[in-house]
């Protein structure tokens, strides 16, 4: 068992030593989410009370959006430069390496948003009570938006017109995880528990955690035939 | 006469049970087609393929391996 | 059953010309007598008039949605674990079907909502998740022809297909949670009144059909399939031979 995880964390820390030396890619993400967010209160008005009320729905969707954006990333490089086919030729389950990659693009991509929300809740008059189930929601949420648009990625590796397509594969996968995020914080916000919808994007993680690694490593497999 | 209206009409709903029905057969009988017309174009291509090549000349040769 | 023994794609070809006749010709019969009770052997609902009768296209047409996908999935099963060669064809073949039942139980249920809830569009938790369905189809479809050698892209849409496969239930459940969230109780359900024998017997006669006319449509479609494989292997035979 520590074997697995020390692999997927060696998996991992080379992602993150790439992601370091190209820091702009974290901030990158990070404004485009903050950016677009800001956009709304343009759109709808500067009203409090409409925005604290789409105040949960934009910050997911943008979140989204910000994750869809940032998938390209996850194989083109290692596949661009050979050392994708390298890792599929190692003894090492490609499921793993897949989790290394995906914990990776969770920890540069889903953790600053989920450390970006606060801020654009404050933008939007969002009521702080709300904001701590807010946060463990994105947290979970944004973990299994990574798994899946791990496939997406995975199986448009070498397709043409890549990019636009991951979307359109990966947009209807997301839509339970942004049901229940939402949920979340608006059922903070009403003063409810939020246990039940924290429970669901768990179990979609936990679901996630098994399928995506399977799926995104037999689409590896096929991209380097 | 009267019946062929009032059955048109459809209690007022004529405008969305019609192009209901009609849509329904459009996409059916659409697909039924293309799927024929396709099928049609392969089993040409197929023979044009297997019909054995006239007395060949070197220029021939070349336009039906380019196919 | 043994289904390798139709792997051989000529033997099969043969079957499907043998099969054919007979289940175009049911699915003919079937579906002229399911329009005929449809429109005009059953009644009208005392609630919803004769706009009721949009039900039975749109629920066969939902219903074949839903059975289309779950044949993809297991041809995709099929292709990606016993490798059987008839499986990515089926699949490949049955995307743009399911699609357009899909895309039929949306216009169809739109034309069932206008008059019903005065909108062209309603976010009902089953026109809904159909929307959805509707997305992936068509994401299978864009990614089985995404790429230029075609067997990379049947595969790589049979691994999208289980994926999606597996999400469909947590879709489900989640867009009919979100929707009971959304709208007040007393909603009208979409499947219209509870269902006397004088409308269920139009509606199951009518599925009947949509279901017949799927199997004779992919029979000839697969068929296609094959004679394009075939195509393509001769027309590289004759570069090769030239």
């Amino acid at each position: 068992m520590s074997g697995l995880v020390q692999v997927i964390g060696r998996v991992a820390a080379r992602d993150l030593r790439l992601a370091l030396r190209q820091r702009g890619d974290a901030v990158m993400v990070v404004l485009f989410f903050v950016l677009t967010a800001l956009m709304f209160p343009f759109a709808v008005g500067p009203e409090p009370n409409l925005l604290a009320r789409i105040a949960a729905g934009v910050i997911w969707v943008t979140a989204l959006l910000a994750v869809l954006l940032s998938l390209e990333r996850l194989f083109l490089a290692d596949h661009e430069d050979g050392s994708l086919e390298l890792l599929a030729l190692t003894p090492t389950p490609l499921g793993l390496v897949v989790l290394g990659k995906v914990l990776a693009h969770w920890l540069t991509t889903g953790v600053p948003l989920v450390a970006a929300a606060p801020l654009v809740a404050v933008f939007y008059s969002m009521d702080a009570t709300a904001l701590p189930a807010l946060v463990l929601a994105m947290a979970l949420g944004t973990a299994s938006l990574s798994l899946t648009g791990a496939v997406g990625a995975a199986l448009t590796l070498g397709a043409r017109r890549g990019g636009v397509l991951v979307p359109l594969l990966v947009l209807p996968l997301y839509v339970p995880v942004l049901i229940f995020g939402v949920a979340a914080g608006d059922a903070a916000l009403a003063g409810l528990s939020a246990r039940p919808y924290l429970m669901f994007l768990a179990a979609i993680l936990l679901l996630m955690l098994v399928v995506a690694p399977l799926a995104a490593a037999a689409a590896l497999r096929q991209a380097l035939e | 006469m009267e019946q062929v209206r009032t059955f048109l009409a459809m209690g007022g709903y004529g405008g969305f049970v019609w192009p209901a029905f009609g849509l329904t057969a459009a996409v059916l009988i659409g697909l039924l087609v293309t799927t024929l017309r396709r099928l049609r174009a392969l089993q040409d291509d197929l023979l044009r393929l297997q019909t054995p090549a006239p007395p060949p000349s070197a220029g021939a040769r070349l336009g039906e391996a380019q196919r | 059953m043994n289904l390798h023994r139709f792997a051989n794609p000529g033997r099969f070809v043969r079957l499907a010309e043998k099969i054919l006749p007979w289940s175009g010709a049911l699915a003919v019969v079937t579906l002229a007598a399911g329009v005929y009770l449809s429109l005009f052997a059953s009644p009208a609902d005392y609630q919803q008039g004769e706009s009721v009768r949009i039900m039975y296209v749109h629920v066969p047409a939902a219903w074949m949605a839903m059975f289309v996908y779950t044949i993809i999935a297991a041809a995709s099963a099929s292709s990606l674990i016993w490798r059987h060669p008839l499986a990515d064809l089926v699949a490949r073949a049955s995307a743009p079907v399911g699609a357009g039942f899909t895309f039929l139980a949306l216009t169809t249920g739109s034309l069932w909502g206008k008059p019903m809830w005065g909108t062209w569009w309603v976010w009902d938790a089953r026109l809904t998740s159909v929307l959805v369905l509707f997305f992936l189809y068509l994401g299978h479809i864009a990614l089985s022809n995404a790429f230029d050698d075609q067997s990379r892209g049947n595969r790589a849409a049979a691994i999208l297909a289980l994926v999606g496969f597996i999400n469909v239930p947590i879709i489900k459940f989640s867009v009919d949670w979100w929707s009971t969230l959304h709208q007040p109780a007393s909603v009208l359900r979409m499947d219209g009144p509870t269902l006397d024998p004088s409308m269920l017997w139009p509606l199951l006669v009518m599925a009947l059909g949509f279901k017949l006319y799927y199997v004779s449509l992919l029979l000839l479609r697969v068929k296609s399939e094959v004679l394009a494989a075939r195509l393509r292997a001769r027309s590289l035979a004759a570069v090769d031979a030239a």
